[in-house]
């Protein structure tokens, strides 16, 4: 971390601060990286097969949710449900959308070990607000 | 842990230019207000041979408890020393005050992130985050 200059000489402006913050958006948000995420955000939700796959595998899993808690499913309705979370995860949409979140998030947690190594402070953990989900 | 993702040599070089705009970002977020108050008020801790004191015993005799907990059998005494402590930490104005200058800065970070966040349609610290423990 840097020393703290003697007088206010150094101190940047919030505004000044979040402007470059909007820039550094811009340059990650125009890497191929995220534009393959956004892509494949945007093609999985479009995916009418895909997102029936998931209804589909969601209805069924809610429908379960007291019997799952109990671990005690039928062999049968567990069958039915690996079947559907499988057509699901087949998707093509949806193994895209996978993989491009996978890809941008190990990038993103490199960005990240930057900032908080320059800054002193971990970033995420900074970020979270309330709770250990926040 | 996040997944090893393999990545291409274009990638890699775009990886460096984005590590370098971080490198930029953060230069930028440690001159602003909270956070050279922050390195100050850290400072001030870190030369403050009394309250880092505190601040060790405190953590040593967290860790002995914990331990002592997990064998089945906490030591009153230890806890009570524990809360005395706790006491002597919230009473010490430096510890308060780096504390303070934390959480300003931290919250100073979440504007950051908000701005970031705003601009990428998605919450950019959630992506950042090596996830372990509930999330």
């Amino acid at each position: 971390m840097n020393e703290t200059k003697r007088g206010d000489l150094n101190v940047l402006p919030k505004s000044v601060v979040l402007q470059a913050a909007r820039q550094f958006a811009k340059l990650l948000g125009d890497t191929p990286r995220f534009r393959e995420f956004e892509q494949a955000q945007l093609d999985f939700r479009k995916d009418t097969k895909a997102q029936t796959a998931n209804q589909d595998f969601q209805t069924k899993q809610a429908s379960l949710k007291a019997l799952l808690a109990l671990n005690a499913v039928s062999d049968e309705d567990r069958m039915e449900l690996q079947k559907l979370q499988d057509q699901f995860y087949h998707q093509p949409s949806v193994l895209r959308y996978i993989k491009a979140q996978e890809v941008l998030v190990a990038f993103c947690q490199e960005i990240g070990d930057q900032l908080s190594k320059d800054i002193g402070l971990d970033f995420a953990a900074s970020c979270k607000t309330g709770g250990c989900c926040g | 842990m996040g997944k090893e993702v393999e990545i291409t040599s274009t990638q890699r070089v775009e990886t460096n230019t984005l590590l370098e705009a971080a490198s930029d970002l953060a230069k930028d977020i440690a001159r602003s207000k909270p956070f050279l108050q922050f390195q100050e008020a850290d400072r001030k801790l870190h030369e403050d041979s009394e309250a880092m004191h505190l601040l060790t015993k405190f953590s040593e005799l967290q860790q002995k408890i914990l331990a002592q907990h997990n064998a089945g059998a906490i030591s009153e005494g230890d806890i009570s020393w524990l809360r005395e402590l706790q006491r002597a930490i919230g009473a010490d104005d430096t510890i308060q005050e780096q504390n303070q200058a934390r959480e300003n800065a931290a919250s100073f970070l979440r504007e950051v992130n908000v701005e970031i966040s705003k601009m990428l349609g998605i919450d950019f610290a959630s992506l950042t985050r090596r996830s372990g423990g509930c999330c």
